[in-house]
């Protein structure tokens, strides 16, 4: 690239700048002093150092929060990266019907999460919920979010999740998969592989960098998930220590207890923890994302 | 097609300055907080008081969903631009209060109403100096709901206002039977509830119990009577007698407009989702029954009028003349009529109301005034409230995360805690 | 057997799998939604019955009638088009701009913004909404609609990366040619990578729709008018207090969901022809 046109990058970055320091960076800066003060919104901000911070680490609330957040990305970025690589394959094969299956894949992710609960909730109850009058017919029965056991309320929520992600997932996997050269699948059809064989020996490594992504991607939607838990486990009078999930906590300290820097300490920690994920992740990148 | 898209981006853009831009908040502007706008205060008040002061004030209402109206109104504090009027939380109102973002409207009571015309609801707002920074929207009180059918079909007595936990118990078991034989109950007689306004507090005040001290210095949770009143619950839940493990959506408990619940207790706002989803229902609603001990209550949720104490003056006066004509006789009777979240708090509605549904509206009215007791709002309540919220949905259910005896000592500990914490805040 | 009807006969077992698995699929990415419309015409408290009613006859299409009328649903419909509309002929062209300016340059500055860039797609960054808040009220521009689209001019950081993915994708050489040539580089980006980069600005526009549609912070925050509103914040005032109806929230969530269904369902013929032309690079 010519060095002289260079400067020429200044005009295309400059709007973009702009918008990241005024709509990311100066909130976050904000933010990150609230973390430190006590600050209660009626009063300015008082300066009280990492008593925030010192308050947060060893109330297990903090640690439940994490735990379900944890036990909540294991279920549902698996299973929804798996479903998409599955949907994707089959919308593949030059169907003439995609564009139908596309769009009633898509149509859970332009669902607005309000509707979404509001629907969940009826699905799920135990007593009237139409999912548990379908299993009575095979003689089961789920209590789902009102189990007594938090990893059967968080995994009912994941699947939530799941149902609304797996489509525009689908689409990426579809897009990455549609990239491959069809020369290479081609020269493997003439060295006679199989078609589990060119899956996972041609396939499967050049759609590693969409699953790298999307990988990445889905963390940062596991540990945000607020919505379902707050509006489904709440219901407004706070959410259960033992199902509480870290974006619960901090909108309840931020809006509920009006502890703002309590609120802000919160999501600089997590912040933290999705920062150490996200680096161990990118060194183990070069491990097993082939690029071309 | 690329001339095609430039434009409707034009004529968007257009849109958005020109269809959008024609009111930004002038010089002079009065902004008024109307969280849900008619669905929580009837719109002719609102009308009627646009129409009688637009000359006067250049009026805006800020109308804004209900549930997310206080995170709205917490930046619309943390900046400065809260609306010169709006309703809080009950429990937020002493907060905000001390911390200068409410006005203290002790003055303009004493200049304006003649409090004689109101019920004493009027000054639940007051704190411990004597400021008041809140007045009530309406009367929000816990009551026991009762399906009239479904006590006559057993023949069952209807529940009368001087009766105890005994005869609620007694009911409740006559009441809770297997129709079909099938095994399995077909009819509960009560549904109790968790959470502070139709759960704990009306509970632990049957029992004679104040979660926390007066002064809100002290918390009062781990007592063998707290542990008795708590147990209370499990036992009517052995007893089979309690479903709320049934999931209740958004505040509707529809089995109990389905008729499958005798006695559900809930607050008197319940009315306007009966009327929305089962407007012919043959109910009635009682005063919570008296405790063990004799001691009987009405717990109820004033959520108030409050006005933002750093609004210039002009838009406090405009403030001030809502709520003035808000508690005028005439409003007071629309409040009346459309029972928006709770009772109107003007006398005169009650020496005029005539034949109401459910019938024993002015009983409960009766109850408030003889024994009224709001949420205990104070320092630190949103806090220590959610803190025992949670503990007592854990302490009451089947499989409690830890030994009860615990859940108690730790919910002491933590209340205790935050109390301190807001106290120690006062003081400064 | 020739090659060519043993070729087809496996194209065919392989298309009527692959349908059989969509049809699966389909079935339980479907089924929410026929649950949404059935429960949106049952008659007055009729919503929680067991055993669960599905599409039991009589339809109350006055569900849909008491949306649409005492919630004042035309109004924010009118108001969600324009938001969305704006967002998103905004979203791609400012997104792709920056993005052509990280694929295409390589300097201290393009390296700085593209490693932000990255960071910010996959870390959770909390920002205090205050500082905008006040910034905005001070421009004297609060209840308009510009604080809510004004980051959608500017581009954003999950997009940017997309768009800088395809051009990256894309030859050098043109840009190398058309500068010999003489033009300049807005008239390059515009005319020659921007046209090639539709399958992205497709993925683009739809994100865009769904996230601008379903916006309620946005509004919430900025507009203080009920006029103003959008269907979001519509659909949470159905949801009311005091005054709920389970069926007509129902249809208002089915009347919120329509027009990006079918938009949507417009969009990814597009959308199919976008990744179709994607497929030449690489």
């Amino acid at each position: 690239m010519s060095k002289k046109h260079a400067r020429w990058s200044w005009l295309f970055l400059t709007p973009f700048i702009i918008g990241m320091l005024v709509f990311t960076f100066y909130p976050m800066i904000f933010s990150v002093y609230y973390a430190f003060c006590d600050y209660n919104i009626f009063n300015p901000p008082k300066w009280v150092g990492l008593a925030n911070f010192a308050r947060l680490l060893p109330d297990p609330a903090t640690w439940k929060a994490y735990r379900n957040s944890f036990a909540f990305a294991l279920t549902y970025i698996p299973v929804q990266i798996f479903l998409a690589m599955i949907f994707a394959s089959a919308l593949n094969q030059k169907l003439k019907t995609i564009g139908f299956w596309r769009v009633i894949y898509y149509l859970p992710s332009l669902t607005p999460w309000v509707a979404v609960c509001t629907v969940f909730t009826v699905l799920y109850n135990p007593a009237y919920g139409p999912i548990n009058y379908f299993l009575s017919f095979f003689g089961l029965r789920s209590e789902f979010i009102d189990s007594t056991n938090w990893f059967v309320v968080v995994t009912s929520l994941s699947a939530i999740s799941i149902w609304k992600g797996v489509g525009s997932q689908t689409i990426y996997m579809l897009a990455a998969m549609q990239n491959i050269s069809s020369d290479v699948l081609e020269a493997a059809d003439i060295d006679g592989a199989g078609p589990i064989a060119k899956f996972f020996k041609i396939k499967m490594p050049l759609l590693t960098p969409m699953i790298f992504l999307l990988l990445l991607l889905s963390i940062k939607g596991a540990v945000g998930v607020f919505d379902s838990f707050y509006t489904m486990l709440g219901g407004g009078t706070g959410v259960n220590e033992n199902l509480t999930v870290p974006g619960v906590l901090q909108y309840e300290y931020e809006f509920v207890f009006r502890k703002v820097g309590l609120g802000a300490a919160m999501s600089w920690l997590t912040f933290a923890i999705v920062g150490i994920i996200t680096i161990i992740q990118t060194k183990s990148e070069e491990k097993w994302v082939h690029y071309e | 097609m690329k001339k095609a898209l430039c434009l409707i981006l034009a004529a968007l853009m257009l849109f958005a300055v020109t269809g959008c831009n024609n009111n930004t908040a002038s010089e002079g502007t009065v902004k008024l907080g109307m969280p849900s706008g008619g669905s929580v205060t009837p719109q002719e008040i609102i009308d009627g008081f646009v129409a009688e002061y637009g000359n006067k004030y250049n009026i805006e209402i800020d109308d804004t969903p209900w549930g997310e109206f206080q995170t709205k109104l917490n930046l619309g504090i943390a900046s400065g631009t809260a609306p010169a009027l709006y309703l809080m939380d009950s429990g937020y109102v002493a907060d905000a209060g001390y911390a200068g973002a409410n006005e203290d409207l002790k003055p303009l009571i004493d200049r304006d109403l003649n409090v004689d015309d109101f019920v004493s609801a009027i000054f639940s707002g007051t704190d411990a100096n004597g400021h008041i920074w809140g007045v009530p929207h309406a009367m929000n009180a816990a009551v026991i709901f009762y399906n009239k059918d479904l006590f006559d079909k057993k023949g069952i007595e209807y529940p009368k206002a001087d009766w105890t936990f005994d005869d609620m118990i007694e009911k409740a078991k006559a009441l809770t039977y297997d129709e079909d034989g099938d095994g399995e109950k077909d009819f509960y007689g009560l549904q109790w509830e968790k959470n502070i306004s139709v759960g704990w507090l009306p509970l632990m005040l049957s029992y004679g119990l104040e979660p926390v001290s007066a002064d809100f210095t002290k918390a009062q949770i781990d007592t063998p009577e707290v542990k008795k009143a708590w147990d209370t619950l499990i036992e009517w839940g052995e007893g089979g007698l309690e479903i709320t493990p049934r999931r209740d959506f958004a505040g509707l408990y529809p089995d109990w407009w389905q008729e499958k619940v005798a006695m559900q207790i809930q607050q008197v706002s319940f009315i306007n989702t009966l009327e929305q989803n089962a407007p012919d229902l043959n109910y009635d609603v009682q005063v919570i029954p008296a405790g063990p001990g004799g001691d009987q209550n009405c717990v109820y949720v004033p959520n108030m009028w409050a006005i933002y104490g750093r609004s210039d003056q002009t838009s406090k006066d405009a403030a001030w003349d809502f709520i003035k004509y808000y508690y005028s006789e005439e409003s007071q009777d629309i409040c009346a009529k459309y029972n928006k979240g709770g009772f109107p708090i003007r006398k005169s509605v009650y020496e005029k109301m005539g034949e109401t549904k459910p019938a024993n509206i002015k009983g409960i009215i009766q109850g408030i005034d003889d024994r009224g007791h709001t949420l205990c709002e104070g320092p630190g309540w949103s806090e220590w409230r959610t803190i025992i919220d949670k503990a007592f949905k854990d302490y009451v259910s089947l499989t409690p995360t830890k030994p009860r005896e615990q859940i108690l000592t730790e919910t002491q500990n933590d209340v205790q805690t935050v109390l301190d914490e807001a106290n120690a805040k006062k003081v400064q | 057997m020739n090659r060519r009807t043993k070729n087809l006969i496996k194209e065919l077992i392989k298309k009527t799998i692959s349908t059989l698995l969509l049809a699966a699929g389909c079935i339980l990415m479907i089924l929410p939604f026929m649950w949404a419309i059935s429960s949106s015409l049952v008659g007055r408290g009729q919503s929680f019955t067991y055993p669960p009613q599905f599409f039991a006859a009589p339809y109350y299409w006055s569900n849909y009638a008491t949306a649409m009328n005492e919630l004042n649903f035309a109004v924010y419909i009118k108001n969600s088009f324009i938001l969305t509309g704006i967002a998103c002929i905004a979203e791609p062209l400012a997104s792709a701009f920056a993005a052509f300016g990280l694929s295409r340059y390589d300097n201290k500055m393009v390296r700085i913004v593209t490693g932000v860039v990255l960071a910010l797609m996959v870390i959770p960054v909390a920002g205090s909404r205050v500082p905008s808040y006040v910034m905005w009220k001070n421009m004297g521009l609060l209840d308009t609609y510009i604080p809510i689209l004004a980051p959608y001019f500017l581009g954003t950081v999950f997009y940017v990366y997309l768009m800088r993915q395809n051009f990256k994708s894309l030859p050098g050489d043109f840009y190398e040619a058309a500068l010999i040539d003489g033009c300049n580089p807005v008239y390059i980006f515009l005319r020659i990578y921007l046209p090639l980069a539709k399958a992205t600005l497709a993925v683009v526009v739809l994100g865009t729709f769904s996230h601008e549609w379903n916006d309620m912070m946005g509004p919430l925050i900025y507009i203080t008018s009920k006029s103003k509103y959008n269907l979001a914040i519509g659909l949470l005032y159905a949801k009311g207090n005091y005054t709920h109806r389970q069926e007509v929230l129902m249809a208002s969530s089915v009347i919120m969901m329509a027009p990006s269904i079918i938009i949507y369902a417009f969009l990814q013929k597009y959308f199919v022809q976008g990744l179709a032309s994607a497929g030449v690079k690489g």
